[in-house]
């Protein structure tokens, strides 16, 4: 039973990929589709087993990347976009719940190679699901809870947090047996500030709008899904290949800028790029997990010493924009300072039916763009395909009258 | 260009325009709010030039109220305090002092073994104060040394017996530690047995002090006790140098506050557009160079001339 499940699961991934595949903004985006089709068992955790390496499932953006690399384990995101996984988690969750985790219990239920290969898995307890997900999950797996504060702007909870990322790294150390030194965490942090830097590069061509937002979504999703360093080369490949290009984009640098953000879009539920896309629109910036969320700042040290490279990883993490925090003046800041910086000309806004964090942030939001003179589009969904031809009408008409907007 | 790259050359520049004889520096120096080189080189321009101009603008103060120098003299010194005061508030302390450079090299080697300590803010917030109350009181004891029953009383008694000449011109500077010429001249020069008294032990003593914070704390001296740096952080409020900041792109990412060496939190905390210049700031411009976002920066009289942190995914 297993089996077909799974291959249901692979028959999700080769449509999308096969759809993106049809008008791949550049060349260079066949290395995201593989490493997209391989969602379910991604070859570098093969690699890496094979290398003795241990392998740290992560969910969420808060599990700091450079501590998992410094103790010579690899991380992978395990937040699945599955829809059809969910049936199997019928009874264990409540039918109201937010589809990603049902998704990704469901997920690790079906057990596909990505699951298996875990050595342990760490959750963040960001909003109440996932809290609630690192407890079922831990019947089966070794599950760390990594305690995140309430809030960012109380220097206690600042500090728990400081001691919580020092848990990490002991936990980190006892689960490979590795010291994590100085060196190591240097360079780690060397490595993802550089992945960092490389979707910055991505995101300044977005401003030109040189890559559909469908693909450049895909590329920030699959960061979490190959070693860092192949990951980053691709990425500065790609960056190479679209800067060189004239014009090619040049029927999208005058389609609407639409900003999306909410909650997470994981891949293969790609509907709504996807339809923003075929509605004439463009997506030009994000704010959301799988997006540049997870990368946008980078680590930066000020203090060499082991203790304050760890102050550094750990406050950046805290520098997420994540709306678990709050208050979230910081994340709605964010939106703000992209809306400016890509230009936009409107926001995509979406909530997955039952992520409380995202839906009761909506509102205030709708309120700062509304300042900006920028209409919203708040979109309410889940991982299910049947609302596609509804939401259709409604980003259509959005577009179309962004573009009237536009033309005035 | 990164400014921190920048820093250090100018520190030592301006040090030099303001300690050394040769570029006429020491005409200027006594008048201004910043610490001087004296102590090391004092043997040598006592030899060249008498020592009477190595002085901080206390011991100016001083040597103007006991007489040694002509009250005359306490127009320029108000008149250079206020003006780099209001021109540039404490900057001069990031940019131009000895004791500073000292301190920020000190913390480069520092970070290689251990972290900085930070001071728990309420201590840090109490031990700020101690600065002013140093001011006030040797600003109170040079103008007791005025009324000259007391000063001859008091460097007859006190002071003139271990250190004549210095005394009984300035006698408050007995007091003032390891920036005077007495301490590290005793030390590496060799002190004179008579020479050393009782004062010379307190000078000491505060010089372990200074050092002691500088290995644990990032510019320990200049938070907590330079009574000099205090007269400029009198003007940090209303300086035509302001560190400003638009809170709408701030995430709170904390690299200013960790990238900060006076432990200003204002430049994260503090909500809403406009000044973030805390009384400590010597605006070393770390914590502008370290935001991600744009969000701070300096003006001089309103106008942005320095806004850092922009396009590091450029850097390789």
């Amino acid at each position: 039973m297993v089996e077909t499940e799974l291959a249901g699961l692979e028959q999700a991934i080769t449509q999308i990929t096969r759809e993106l595949a049809r008008q791949p903004s550049a060349e260079g985006m066949s290395y995201y589709y593989e490493l997209a089709g391989r969602s379910l068992d991604p070859g570098y955790l093969r690699e890496a087993k094979a290398q003795g390496k241990k392998v740290v499932g992560t969910f969420c953006t808060l599990v700091p990347e450079e501590l998992v690399l410094a103790a010579g384990a690899v991380p992978v995101r395990l937040c699945s976009g599955f829809g059809a996984t969910i049936t199997r988690t019928e009874g264990t969750c409540p039918a109201s719940l937010c589809p990603l985790v049902k998704s990704s219990y469901g997920l690790w239920l079906s057990t596909p190679p990505i699951a298996a290969q875990c050595d342990v898995v760490a959750v963040p307890t960001t909003c109440d699901a996932k809290k609630k997900l690192a407890e079922l999950l831990s019947d089966r797996v070794p599950v760390w809870l990594v305690q995140v504060p309430s809030t960012k702007e109380s220097t206690e909870a600042r500090r728990a947090w400081g001691r919580q990322i020092v848990l990490l790294k002991q936990q980190l150390e006892n689960l490979t047996g590795r010291r994590i030194g100085r060196k190591a965490l240097r360079t780690a942090i060397a490595i993802c500030n550089q992945k960092r830097a490389a979707l910055r590069r991505l995101y300044e061509l977005r401003k030109e709008a040189r890559i559909w937002g469908r693909d450049a979504l895909l590329v920030a999703d699959t960061s979490f899904h190959d070693d860092p360093v192949q990951w980053t080369r691709q990425t500065d490949a790609l960056c190479a290949e679209i800067a060189q290009r004239d014009n090619v984009q040049q029927a999208a640098a005058n389609l609407p800028r639409l900003l999306l953000t909410g909650s997470p879009v994981v891949f293969p539920t790609w509907k709504l790029p996807m339809l923003v896309e075929e509605s004439g629109g463009i997506i030009v910036a994000d704010d959301i997990c799988t997006g540049a969320k997870a990368l946008w700042d980078p680590a930066y040290v000020t203090e060499s010493s082991l203790a304050g490279m760890l102050e550094a990883i750990g406050e950046r993490a805290l520098s997420i924009t994540c709306p678990c925090f709050a208050p979230s003046t910081a994340r709605l800041n964010r939106l703000v300072q992209l809306s400016r910086d890509f230009r936009v000309d409107g926001i995509l806004y979406h909530v997955l039916r039952g992520c409380h964090l995202y839906g009761m942030e909506a509102q205030a939001a709708e309120d700062r763009f509304r300042e900006l003179a920028l209409p919203t589009l708040r979109v309410e969904t889940d991982y299910s395909l049947e609302d596609t031809e509804q939401l259709r009408t409604r980003v259509e008409a959005f577009v179309e009258m962004l573009s009237a907007r536009k033309l005035e | 260009m990164r400014i921190q790259s920048l820093r250090n050359p100018i520190q030592i520049v301006l040090i030099l325009l303001l300690n050394f004889t040769f570029i006429g520096g020491l005409v200027i120096s006594p008048f201004l709010p910043v610490l001087r080189l004296t102590t090391v080189i004092n043997p040598f321009v006592h030899i060249i030039k008498g020592e009477q101009m190595h002085l901080c603008p206390l011991g100016t103060l001083g040597r103007c109220l006991t007489g040694t120098w002509s009250l005359g003299l306490l127009l320029p010194l108000f008149g250079g305090l206020i003006l780099v005061g209001l021109l540039v508030g404490r900057a001069l302390c990031g940019w131009g002092c000895p004791f500073g450079l000292v301190q920020d090299l000190f913390d480069r080697v520092r970070t290689l073994w251990f972290s900085r300590k930070k001071v728990r803010e309420d201590w840090h917030a109490h031990l700020s104060g101690l600065k002013y109350v140093l001011l006030a009181f040797f600003a109170l004891l040079a103008l007791a040394m005025s009324v000259p029953a007391l000063a001859n009383r008091y460097s007859e008694e006190l002071f003139k017996a271990h250190w004549p000449d210095l005394f009984q011109a300035a006698p408050f500077c007995a007091l003032c530690f390891p920036m005077d010429a007495s301490t590290l001249a005793t030390l590496i020069h060799g002190a004179t047995p008579g020479l050393l008294g009782p004062y010379t032990m307190v000078q000491l003593l505060v010089l372990v002090v200074f050092f002691a914070g500088a290995a644990l704390v990032p510019r320990f001296w200049c938070r907590y006790l330079c009574w000099v740096g205090a007269t400029g952080s009198l003007f940090n409020r209303v300086s035509l140098l302001q560190l400003r900041k638009r809170s709408a792109s701030c995430t709170k990412c904390g690299n200013c506050a960790r990238a900060c060496p006076m432990q200003c939190r204002a430049p994260m905390d503090q909500d809403g557009d406009g000044r973030v210049t805390e009384q400590g700031c010597v605006f070393c411009l770390k914590c502008v160079e370290s935001c991600p976002n744009h969000t701070l920066s300096l003006s001089a009289g309103g106008t942005s001339i320095y806004q850092g942190g922009r396009a590091w995914w450029k850097r390789s």
